[in-house]
């Protein structure tokens, strides 16, 4: 049987094993792959996923599905650990064209996945972006900076940092609401 | 801290608070705003949904062989938190859910454990936060005149609200850690109508024993958190 996020984590909160087991086989791919995204180590992000899998195992009996999916928090677990992992060996990122670039050239292979089509057209809408305002996103929102930080590797004043990034962010809503109508 | 921000300046800390990226004083001021003005809580619902949906774009990579069988080592040899470690948070989230989300009397009231836990984690994600912690502000006379948040984040921080606006003057802030280290931090003037405090903190929050207000060197509002 297929059971659903919502129950395996329910199980996970009652610290049944099987139900962590099909979470972490469920999971795996997308907390390793957000990880390895964001630190660019296969080692660091197999320390991260790992960390992840045990945080959400001890939070499990927190979580409500009434506030969203399983997956974005699981996601985001994933990432600030990713970012602590960064700051704790005092790397920066250099290169968010580079993740910029896995993003949007990645496709998904399959369709019938929840959501399938939300993740197509914000990824359009992303591509659509001026490099200029999707960076500062991509600094913000995978690697953690501040818009102060942001200006500084951007090489740019802290008011135009700030309005690139709620500029690029408005045109993503936006998108994102058209596909939800 | 204590002055408030009106919605423009709230709006230009929102993406920063829906990526988890403010700082922390910023971030207080900004969720003190929140706390009070259902349409900036639209705009950071709508926001934080692009960043969750950001998230997932991220593209799907199997670990090495072994990763599963070493996860579940690690996840067997560590029970999850049972009932008191849970009360402990349905308890710091019921004060969250009164003093941060505005909700009074009434709702304190009426929820049960479930919604009290969902509003914690709510709070927790608004911040994308590490960890939030809460104990009761004591007067001299044992009454408690507010709630002590302590957040660990980066930069992890502690935040009060009082019931009302203490006796007005300068109160120095002490922080106490279990290990007896004595901290001083951002002083803080009572005025009329003043009926929040904060300030950023260089330890984690679990070494927090003690939270001063002293005047004239004498404490005259305590939390303990031990």
């Amino acid at each position: 049987m297929n059971l659903s996020d919502d129950s395996l984590l329910a199980g996970m909160a009652l610290g049944d094993a099987d139900a962590a087991t099909a979470f972490v086989r469920r999971y795996q791919p997308r907390v390793y792959g957000l990880a390895l995204a964001i630190v660019g180590s296969t080692a660091v992000a197999e320390e991260v996923a790992q960390e992840a899998f045990l945080r959400i195992w001890r939070n499990a009996a927190a979580y409500d599905a009434r506030r969203g999916q399983v997956a974005t928090w699981v996601l985001t677990i994933t990432r600030n650990l990713s970012i602590d992992a960064l700051r704790l060996r005092g790397e920066q990122p250099i290169a968010p064209d580079v993740l910029m670039g896995t993003l949007l050239s990645h496709e998904e292979d399959e369709s019938g996945r929840p959501h399938y089509e939300d993740r197509e057209q914000l990824r359009s809408a992303l591509r659509a972006l001026p490099p200029e305002q999707g960076r500062p996103i991509v600094l913000s929102v995978f690697y953690g900076l501040t818009a102060k930080e942001t200006a500084e590797v951007e090489g740019i004043p802290l008011g135009t940092a700030k309005t690139r990034i709620r500029r690029g962010i408005a045109k993503l809503r936006e998108a994102l609401e058209v596909s939800g109508d | 801290m204590t002055e408030g921000l009106d919605c423009a300046e709230a709006r230009e800390l929102i993406p920063e608070l829906a990526a988890g990226v403010a700082a922390g004083d910023e971030r207080a001021r900004a969720l003190g705003h929140l706390s009070g003005c259902p349409e900036c809580r639209r705009e950071l619902a709508g926001t934080a949904e692009v960043v969750d949906e950001l998230l997932l774009l991220a593209p799907e990579h199997e670990p090495s062989a072994g990763f599963e069988r070493a996860v579940l080592a690690r996840l067997t040899a560590v029970a999850p938190r049972r009932h008191r470690r849970r009360a402990r948070l349905l308890w710091a989230a019921s004060i969250v859910a009164v003093a941060g989300l505005a909700a009074g009397a009434v709702w304190w009231g009426t929820t049960d454990d479930r919604e009290l836990a969902s509003s914690y984690r709510h709070t927790l994600e608004v911040a994308h936060g590490h960890g939030l912690s809460a104990a009761p502000l004591l007067s001299a006379g044992g009454a408690e005149t507010g709630t002590v948040f302590a957040y660990q984040g980066s930069p992890s921080w502690v935040y009060v609200t009082f019931r009302s606006a203490p006796p007005q003057g300068h109160y120095d802030v002490r922080l106490l850690t279990t290990d007896g280290r004595r901290l001083a931090l951002r002083p803080f003037t009572s005025t009329p109508g003043g009926t929040a405090w904060g300030s950023t903190i260089q330890v984690p929050i679990q070494q927090i024993q003690r939270i001063e207000f002293l005047k004239s060197n004498v404490p005259a509002l305590t939390a303990s958190f031990g």
